[in-house]
């Protein structure tokens, strides 16, 4: 007989699930992972702060498309700072990128019709 | 319950794709594969104490590379050997690819690499015998760790007195992927080629249409090589989507990715370069037609940038769609 890590349930040998050192009944672990609390059964993710560059810089080299994604970009920056990233080591400098190149553009932008309404 | 981010270290080795790459990561107990796709990570896990066997295939792939890299610094070597004015745009071009061929030289010999486990035979994204050395001994440390050393000595264990079945030193050959449609239905679709012969027959005739915009003249050869360009966009995204796992890892999959590739780049020149029109002639901002007009004349003027880029694109142009029709004839 075993116990949940997680739910203290008892478990026969049948039932119990070992993962990560850890002893798991079928429901934790189903739960585990729906919610994305068990790093090991995760095999996507969402790479937010790649997004938020993406939309930064891409459409720099089209110009006009940048009066959407620039506001898209710095949107995405803020909303998703503290969401989970990647399993793998990795820094926040690419959110900081994002950040500094959206607010260019949405000044520039700001600029620009600033001058054109003149 | 998550484990710790830095638990992970990473692997030599990196295979791109289109807009996106596969590394491999060394966990405490598994092998993490990764693919990065645009905003996305996708994950696989080959656990140590799962894995039978690693094998390493050397493969011809560098001599294709070079031979790719080696056609365009003959071709414009050529052009800066022959040609009357100091050849800016053929000698940068002569020294990119003599970069290129460098490169793939130091690289040195390429292979594939399967890791094998009880239900699969799983090729892995190292391409170049080097790294996949250096990769598979820090594998076979954590393996042995697992698993314990292997004795080489001692043999495959079999049951007593049961010979090895014929062809048992042949069964770690992997067989072809034919992709999840088969594995689903049980047999593989046969792949309808009409998409990618149109595609290929599109990209010589992009290339003829190129360089004759030079021999003759004419500006309806311009037009017509920006309707190649929209067109050959469409053809190869419509080649890649219906005969996708058909074509997926085979020689026939990555002509038809380089294809659209370098549509999409060529495409991106193009615009740019009507950009740059656009804000030279302001006076033609009313007129469509005009601007049109102007910017296929500029297209097709002698000025040295312009007409290196064109022939380049030719020359590419050319390259990949007799490649393409190799491949098919290869599938």
């Amino acid at each position: 007989m075993a116990a949940c890590s997680a739910c203290g349930r008892l478990l026969c040998s049948l039932c119990e699930i070992k993962l990560d050192d850890d002893t798991l009944c079928i429901h934790c672990l189903h739960s585990g992972r729906e919610k994305r609390k068990i790093s090991s059964l995760e095999n996507k993710r969402t790479l937010f702060d790649t997004l938020a560059l993406n939309l930064a810089f891409w459409p720099m080299l089209f110009v006009f498309p940048t009066l959407i994604t620039a506001p898209a970009a710095l949107f995405i920056t803020l909303r998703y700072w503290k969401s989970q990233g990647s399993l793998l080591p990795r820094s926040r400098f690419r959110f900081v990128l994002a950040f500094l190149l959206a607010a260019c553009q949405v000044g520039g932008w700001c600029f620009y019709f600033t001058r054109f309404l003149d | 319950m998550a484990k710790d981010e830095k638990d992970y270290v990473k692997l030599p080795g990196r295979a791109f794709f289109l807009f996106g790459a596969k590394r491999l990561w060394q966990g405490p107990d598994h092998l993490l594969w990764v693919e990065s796709l645009m905003g996305q990570e996708h994950y696989r896990r080959f656990y140590y104490k799962d894995i039978q066997a690693v094998v390493l295939q050397r493969t011809k792939t560098h001599h294709y590379w070079s031979a790719l890299w080696a056609i365009p610094v003959l071709l414009f070597g050529i052009a800066v050997l022959l040609s009357a004015t100091t050849p800016y745009v053929s000698g940068f071009l002569t020294l990119f690819f003599l970069a290129c061929l460098a490169l793939n030289l130091i690289l040195g010999p390429a292979c594939v690499v399967y890791l094998q486990t009880a239900v699969q035979m799983q090729l892995v994204p190292l391409g170049r015998l080097k790294t996949a050395q250096r990769v598979m001994d820090k594998l076979r440390e954590r393996i042995e760790l697992e698993q314990g050393r292997l004795d080489v000595s001692a043999g495959p264990a079999r049951p007593a007195g049961a010979d090895p079945p014929p062809g048992a030193l042949h069964a770690i050959r992997p067989e072809r992927d034919p992709g999840p449609a088969a594995k689903v239905t049980g047999a593989a679709e046969p792949l309808n080629p009409i998409f990618h012969i149109l595609l290929f027959s599109l990209l010589i005739a992009a290339g003829i249409c190129r360089i004759l915009q030079y021999g003759a003249g004419w500006i309806a050869l311009g037009f017509l090589d920006l309707l190649f360009i929209a067109a050959g966009l469409g053809l190869a995204a419509v080649a890649l989507v219906r005969g996708y796992h058909q074509i997926k890892g085979r020689w026939l999959g990555h002509s038809t990715w380089t294809a659209l590739i370098f549509f999409i780049l060529h495409g991106m020149t193009i615009y740019i370069h009507y950009i740059i029109v656009a804000l030279r002639y302001p006076d033609l901002a009313m007129n469509q037609w005009g601007m049109l007009r102007k910017f296929v004349e500029v297209l097709m003027s002698d000025h040295p940038a312009t007409m290196g880029i064109q022939l380049g694109s030719a020359a590419v142009s050319l390259i990949l769609g007799l490649t393409g029709f190799l491949a098919l004839r290869r599938k």
